[in-house]
């Protein structure tokens, strides 16, 4: 570490990093700049504008294990707002930059690349490059300007230094810059990840320290279009929307400047500016309502946008159509587009909608340059409960991840005491009340499905059916004699004995007559049988009539020994035919498990109708409608 | 609806479990013929 004192008012000057070649002296604000042993004074430094960063010169954190300090800022300024670029110093004495710009933390270091890249004229968003193995694409081009800055900086720099630059993201959090400041044509290149602000294992934050002079106070000031009292009670706000007239003004500078008018009626936000509450374990406050319309068919269809910060500063919203809410938050990352369709967390988004969104009004704060009217192109991707929406602007390409929530889930969270409107119709991302139900029904009938299979193969393998005994019988026209079978015992009451005879006649018929008699108890069971085949071939089409097999069952049988007498009738033509006989106590019918899962079945594909007839109201109201047949009626 | 159905699958698979422990089938031939006594002659047949 270099000490040294500063030209203008002697104070001592660190410079901890060897890269520093620029330090802001902290007592009187000098620009030094370092020329050998000697500082160099530019001139005063800009105050930094009060932007409620949790950061501070002087905060410490851990990235990968290595430490690191915060040495020093500058603050960018561009058309939508302010970000900071924090300074740092790692302990194995390299230096990197973190990002920190709408509740969101990039860490980068310098790269230097062997890839040409383009002159700044040439980029446009989309633009895809690979940067060190990484697939980038450019998703900002961004004209910003250095406001103010602190500690010790790598480069010179100064207020109104114009640095513009783009970003670019890849799909798995990475995150680069191409910065011509220095050059338009050749630019220098920062490449990172964009990391989570717990991750960093943080000391000496701001909040554990006093705070510094600068800390915001709510700013009081009447509108100049219709004089109603407003104040900016949160730092870092560029515009504010005046509640009852809906004139927009610019709060950047001392006296609030008249940007636009509004002619639109101004309805009041459902949630009041300045709720606080605590939804899905984010505490969050409502700073600003953004009212945005899209026409189709000649009609506006219009929803709220509630801007609202959340933990460590970061950007959340609120958006409600129909009585339908989402809590989005913008994402970090590129998210890669196929036709119809997006993956992201390896969850397929299907494309919804795409359509040109407009300001029509705004109240409140907003921590960037509102403009009304401002339009810009919204493609909608959706895997109920959650839609991605990708926003893009000529210089800008932005994606949100929204996720849906119950009105109840709202007014729980703000404790608001009366309850929200009920949501009209189906929205994009509204998950579907029947799935849930469609799935346990199809898991209850796979479920009875395996519990039936299961039941029928162990009765089938031990079950008390199965074939007592099989006989070869031979029937002979001159042959009066009834066949009788071996005796065979049944157990218990109520047995069904089942008797079948496979024959090989063709052409043919043969009557049996038979007697079965439980010697026990003297009773007999008589039934009569006509086996009867014949086929042939007409015309060259060849028939079939008859089978060569029978089968009966005798029920209600009681225990005891049993004796079947077969007596049979043929035609007194016929030559000597043959068949085997089996007599077995009825088992597990394969008819039965086939009509209990045809039973079962149309519980499923009821509610599977009735699912996508959801999906149906759903998509009715997307680009890429369902076409039905019929009419799906109401659910 | 899936609590009706749980109910009408347990009864149906329960139906199902006794219909193949006592072998019957929707589509079983039945004999319908009622018990006789056997006449002495036949006894004598039967008893031999």
């Amino acid at each position: 570490m270099k000490v040294a004192r500063c030209p203008s008012c002697g104070a001592p000057v660190e410079f901890k990093s060897v890269v520093s070649v620029l330090a802001v002296c902290d007592y009187c604000q000098s620009t030094l700049v370092r020329r050998g042993e000697e500082l160099e004074n530019l001139g005063k430094m800009a105050e930094l504008i009060e932007d409620r960063s949790p950061l501070q010169r002087g905060a410490e954190g851990s990235w990968q294990g290595v430490h690191f300090g915060l040495i020093g800022r500058i603050q960018l300024k561009y058309e939508q707002g302010l970000w900071n670029e924090w300074h740092l110093l790692y302990d194995n004495g390299k230096s990197g930059w973190l990002s920190e710009a709408g509740g969101e933390y990039v860490l980068s270091v310098p790269l230097r690349v062997t890839e040409a890249l383009p002159p700044l004229a040439d980029i446009a968003l989309g633009q895809k490059y690979a940067i060190s193995g990484r697939n980038f694409a450019v998703t900002n081009i961004l004209n910003a300007e250095c406001v103010a800055g602190e500690g010790e900086l790598p480069f010179k720099v100064g207020a109104g230094y114009p640095a513009p630059v783009v970003d670019l993201r890849d799909e798995q959090g990475g995150f680069a810059t191409f910065d011509y400041s220095d050059d338009p044509e050749r630019p220098l290149v920062f490449v990172g990840d964009s990391v989570d602000f717990k991750s960093l294992a943080w000391a000496n934050l701001r909040e554990k320290i006093p705070l510094p002079e600068a800390t915001v106070k709510a700013r009081a000031f009447n509108c100049p279009s219709c004089g109603s009292p407003l104040a900016v009670a949160h730092g870092n706000i560029e515009t504010v929307g005046c509640r009852s007239c809906g004139a927009v003004l610019d709060t950047t500078h001392e006296t609030v400047r008249l940007l636009a008018r509004v002619s639109a009626q101004i309805e009041q936000p459902r949630l009041p500016l300045g709720s606080k509450g605590k939804l899905r374990d984010e505490s969050i406050e409502v700073i600003g309502f953004m009212r945005r319309c899209m026409s189709a068919d000649g009609v506006d269809y219009c929803w709220d946008e509630y801007v609202c910060l959340g933990a460590d500063n970061k950007l959340l919203w609120l958006t409600q159509y129909d009585g339908h809410w989402n809590l989005a938050r913008v994402l970090p990352r590129a998210v890669l587009t196929t036709v119809g369709s997006v993956t992201y967390e390896k969850q397929e988004f299907k494309h919804f909608q795409g359509y040109t969104a407009r300001v029509a009004y705004v109240i409140g704060e907003f921590p960037w340059r509102v403009r009304l009217d401002e339009t810009a192109r919204v493609d909608d991707y959706v895997a109920p409960p959650r839609m991605l929406s990708r926003e893009t602007t000529d210089n800008e390409e932005t994606w949100t991840l929204s996720e849906y929530v119950a009105p109840e889930e709202i007014a729980a969270a703000f404790a608001l005491a009366e309850a929200l409107p009920k949501p009209v119709g189906v929205y994009a991302n509204q998950p579907n009340p029947l799935e849930e139900r469609h799935r346990r029904v199809c898991r209850r009938f796979w479920q009875f499905g395996l519990a039936a299979v299961v039941i029928h193969l162990v009765l089938l393998i031990v079950g008390p059916g199965g074939t007592l005994f099989k006989q070869q019988l031979n029937f002979d026209p001159q042959d009066d004699e009834p066949k009788l079978t071996g005796e065979f015992k049944l157990a218990g009451d109520g047995n069904r004995l089942e008797i079948a005879h496979r024959t090989g006649i063709t052409n043919n018929w043969l009557g049996l007559n038979l007697t079965l008699v439980n010697k026990d108890t003297g009773q007999s069971w008589q039934e009569s049988r006509e086996i009867a085949r014949y086929e042939g071939v007409d015309d060259g089409e060849s028939w079939s009539e008859g089978s060569r097999d029978d089968e009966i069952v005798f029920g209600d049988l009681p225990a005891g020994t049993y004796v079947l007498a077969i007596d049979h009738d043929m035609d007194a033509k016929s030559g000597r035919l043959s068949a085997e006989l089996s007599v077995a106590r009825a088992g597990p019918r394969w008819s039965s498990l086939i009509l209990l899962l045809l039973a079962l079945a149309p519980f499923p594909l009821w509610t599977r109708v009735r699912r996508g007839s959801f999906e149906v109201r759903r998509w009715a109201e997307s680009d890429h409608p369902i076409v039905t047949s019929g009419d799906d009626g109401d659910d | 609806m899936a609590r009706l159905y749980a109910i009408i699958g347990m009864l149906a698979v329960s139906v199902l479990a006794w219909a193949d422990y006592r072998g019957v089938g929707l589509f079983d031939d039945m004999a319908h013929s009622q018990p006789n006594r056997l006449n002495p002659s036949q006894r004598s047949t039967f008893h031999k």
